[in-house]
């Protein structure tokens, strides 16, 4: 039963970190915003089921979709600092916007400004 | 140079060297720029420690509650009022714009070279073959413009209004787009002729989800991965930030939005 609420939630996320990232880009913040939410819902609800949900968090972080990728590794950033960054520091690397956000991201985190999962 | 006993003042640049270490009135919007002269009236206001404008008059009063021995902070004036936001807005309307000119380098001949040098590496790029790459040519270009902004060498204006008179129109299909945002909490920390200068202006592609517009909306909108935070938009965030931060920000947001052509365009001699 947890196993697939939890799947079900990771494809939400999923869902809406592609949608937000895409409506980002083209300058839609309505859209990006209100999938943001979804976002900050759906990890909330994800910290809620333990670590098998944080993992599966984890895991997603390592999608071949950018953007979902990204995202995921934001959110798991406290709960594993070490798989996270990796993730980010490669996704740094690539052009355009992406790379961009992932660098500011990591910057961030050295700052010790971070504020997701307060 | 000058020694103003707190610090150092560059009559040249009509400004200190270095940041207040102190902001002497924290409710007025003007002392928030740690770098200017006497709340950029020098007519008004003189500074004898490099900490506190002061209006001559009450300067000789000052001198004299001195020598009674009264506390020292009561010879500090304060032209604005406080409390009252609107009545605040007011002041530093009424304020600054006596202090401010149509332009701090209209008469400034070297304000010029700075900008020509900027102009050169986009000439360069575009008619030489010049074998820098792109990356390294913006990044030159940013630095300039960082070099304008830190010798506030660019030209200001007192209103975007001011600004599209001097400057002209952005040209068909185009916008003036600010780097810095001209937003209610940029125009009270940094002024208009922060704002409004030729070194936070560009032109952008305007119309809908065009590069003005892309980048307006991206300030709209939560960003995780950029702010840290999934509840403050890029805009919310970034308004407590620096201008410079600011302006790096921006300018490296137009880049990754695919605009690396206008800030070469803007910089470069086709500059209009």
């Amino acid at each position: 039963m947890t196993e697939k609420k939890i799947r079900n939630l990771i494809e939400i996320f999923s869902r809406a970190a592609k949608n937000h990232y895409e409506a980002s880009l083209v300058g839609d913040w309505r859209t990006a915003n209100k999938e943001a939410a979804i976002i900050r819902k759906t990890a909330k609800k994800l910290r809620s089921l333990g670590d098998e949900a944080r993992e599966a968090l984890l895991a997603l972080s390592e999608s071949e979709e950018l953007s979902i990728s990204a995202m995921a590794a934001v959110y798991s950033l406290l709960y594993s600092p070490e798989r996270s960054i990796s993730v980010l520091a490669r996704i740094a690397k690539e052009p355009g916007l992406i790379g961009f956000e992932a660098e500011q991201a990591l910057q961030r985190w050295r700052e010790g400004t971070w504020k997701l999962e307060d | 140079m000058y020694d103003y006993n707190a610090r150092w003042y560059d009559p040249y640049l009509n400004r200190f060297l270095s940041p207040d270490s102190i902001v002497p009135d924290p409710y007025n919007p003007i002392d928030w720029d740690r770098y200017n002269y006497v709340r950029n009236n020098p007519v008004k206001y003189i500074d004898e420690d490099g900490h506190f404008p002061v209006l001559p008059i009450l300067a000789i009063i000052g001198g004299f509650i001195l020598f009674s021995q009264v506390p020292s902070d009561q010879y500090q004036s304060d032209p604005s009022n406080h409390g009252d936001p609107v009545v605040m807005a007011l002041g530093l309307m009424l304020m600054t714009a006596p202090a401010f000119g149509p332009g701090l380098c209209l008469n400034d001949g070297n304000c010029m070279n700075e900008i020509q040098a900027v102009s050169n590496i986009g000439q360069g790029l575009s008619q030489d073959g010049d074998p820098l790459n792109e990356a390294q040519a913006v990044s030159q270009v940013v630095n300039k413009g960082l070099n304008l902004l830190r010798t506030n060498a660019g030209q200001g204006y007192n209103s975007f209004t001011a600004f599209k008179n001097a400057q002209g129109s952005a040209g068909s299909g185009m916008a003036w787009h600010h780097i810095v945002e001209q937003n209610p909490a940029n125009i009270s920390r940094f002024g208009t002729q922060a704002v409004n200068n030729t070194s936070n202006l560009i032109r952008l592609p305007s119309g809908a989800r065009l590069l003005h517009q892309q980048i307006s909306g991206y300030y709209s909108s939560i960003q995780p991965l950029v702010t840290g935070s999934d509840i403050l938009t890029v805009r919310q965030w970034l308004q407590t930030k620096s201008f410079e931060f600011q302006w790096k920000f921006g300018i490296e947001l137009i880049e990754k939005f695919g605009g690396t052509k206008y800030i070469l365009d803007q910089f470069g001699d086709k500059a209009k």
